[in-house]
């Protein structure tokens, strides 16, 4: 069951509707100047409904994968040709990494260590920014340009654990801005 | 070799394959996933020719190479909407919704009677269903086309079974008049009927019309059910605006009223229908999920 919140427009800037640190911060500041707004809506409050959140996200590390193919392409063929082939790479290195951690790694963790089922998608997440975060460290010691986008990864990634941890004694807070709302449960 | 078919484009194993990924691929990566499986179905021939046909049809003047990638759209809509749909029966998470035309969709939910709901492939049929459910106490009928695949029909109902609330309940469109039967003993006992009234199977009788110009049928149950029941059809569309955000748009209901003459009245209420059809379908295009030609003409 789902909570939701309805005929409220600016519960759309709910922190709970986003997934990280950084956007959650951002839609606190959003839902402390919005008006109130009242519209025929109804505002599931779910982590991950926030779809400019989920695009940049998306963007944000595909850009970042693709760089890590482009550097090496980039000393054989011109800019362009690389950053056209990068992409496509960096979609298929980022399809390989997420099956086989879905298929592989979490059923022999879930089966080492009887972790339950609900947390699949969770512990999955993990394990590929994980996978992601490695390479990373990887590419920022490289001596070419794509240093650069290994450290803007990390310094992003640090920022997001700091800010998350800042949040941490908040939690009731953020639970609170729900029922003042009008949060209420949908068993749809 | 009988396994084969399940990587046929209606085949089971993509229904596999898009429950592992709802579960599985983190949701910061899905928007990648599914913009590079719309891509990997568009190769799928016959259903881009289909979307590219009707689209010259809706769209009429438009180019060949404009609707390809129309027809791209098309499809990262439909994939989109397929994984909310197992989201959803899977773990509950439902999307946003914002409502059009909430008075006729208040007056639905308080109808004393039975009522059938006309709707189309576009956006999301059955989370729409879902969302009635969970705003009412009304039991809803939904009746859809089989799978073409009985692999994935099996898939299909076991999903279901699993998955969908008892206040939904899940009927198949075929010849058969015992259906027909007990979904006018589901409308009399004050049922909801959902029926998606835009395209015919083959073998289901039709009520000729056309749609933007073209000759097509849209099938003629709901239309013989609310005449025969007196119950009102009330048109509503479940329009995709965005990721996990649908539009729950609903039309003012009408009736088929009994006259001397039956097909009068067949064809004034089509008539209705096919209004809202097209003016919905012409700003939606790109959520109308009919992969084949829908008018002989464009085939």
């Amino acid at each position: 069951m789902t909570s939701v919140v309805r005929r409220r427009a600016e519960a759309r800037w709910l922190p709970s509707r986003f997934n990280f640190a950084l956007f959650r911060l951002f839609a606190l500041i959003r839902l402390r100047v919005a008006k109130r707004e009242e519209r025929q809506v109804m505002f599931v409050i779910d982590r991950h409904q926030s779809a400019a959140e989920t695009y940049l996200v998306a963007t944000w590390l595909l850009a970042t994968v693709s760089c890590f193919f482009a550097a090496p392409l980039a000393e054989r063929f011109s800019t362009l040709v690389a950053a056209m082939i990068a992409v496509p790479l960096g979609s298929a290195a980022l399809h390989v990494l997420f099956c086989s951690v879905g298929l592989f790694v979490t059923p022999a963790v879930r089966k080492l260590t009887r972790m339950p089922e609900r947390w699949t998608l969770r512990f999955d997440s993990a394990v590929v920014m994980l996978g992601i975060f490695v390479s990373a460290l990887y590419f920022a010691i490289q001596p070419s340009w794509v240093r650069i986008a290994a450290w803007q990864f990390l310094l992003l990634f640090a920022l997001n654990a700091i800010v998350a941890i800042a949040f941490l004694p908040f939690r009731p807070f953020l639970a609170r801005l729900e029922v003042e709302l009008g949060g209420e449960p949908f068993g749809g | 070799m009988s396994w084969l078919r399940g990587f046929l484009v209606q085949g089971v194993y993509w229904r596999q394959m898009l429950r592992f990924g709802v579960l599985n691929i983190p949701i910061w990566l899905e928007p990648i996933a599914i913009a590079t499986w719309s891509g990997i179905f568009l190769l799928w021939g016959s259903g881009r020719r289909g979307v590219m046909r009707n689209l010259s049809a809706i769209l009429p003047g438009s180019w060949a190479v404009t609707n390809f990638f129309r027809a791209y759209r098309v499809f990262w809509n439909f994939a989109w909407t397929i994984a909310d749909n197992v989201r959803f029966k899977e773990t509950r998470v439902s999307p946003d919704w914002e409502f059009s035309g909430m008075e006729h969709f208040e007056r639905l939910q308080a109808e004393s009677g039975g009522a059938i709901i006309l709707t189309a492939h576009m956006g999301n049929y059955d989370l729409g269903a879902h969302l009635f459910a969970g705003m009412s106490s009304r039991q809803i009928v939904m009746v859809r086309a089989p799978e073409h695949d009985p692999e994935t029909q099996r898939y299909e109902e076991e999903l279901r079974g699993r998955t969908v609330g008892e206040s939904v309940r899940v009927g198949f469109s075929t010849r058969s008049g015992e259906f027909a039967l007990d979904l006018l003993h589901s409308v009399r006992g004050g049922d909801i009927i959902a029926i998606q009234g835009d395209r015919a199977i083959p073998g289901i009788s039709i009520i000729p019309t056309t749609l933007f110009g073209k000759r097509t049928g849209v099938p003629a149950g709901p239309f013989a059910l609310a005449m025969t029941s007196g119950v009102p059809i009330y048109p509503l569309f479940i329009v995709r605006q965005g990721r996990r955000r649908y539009r729950l748009v609903v039309r003012e209901p009408f009736h088929i009223t009994r006259t001397k003459n039956r097909s009068e009245a067949f064809e004034r209420g089509v008539a209705r229908w096919t209004g809202h059809l097209e003016a919905v379908i012409a700003e939606t295009w790109y959520q109308w999920f009919t992969f084949e030609p829908y008018s002989e003409e464009l085939a």
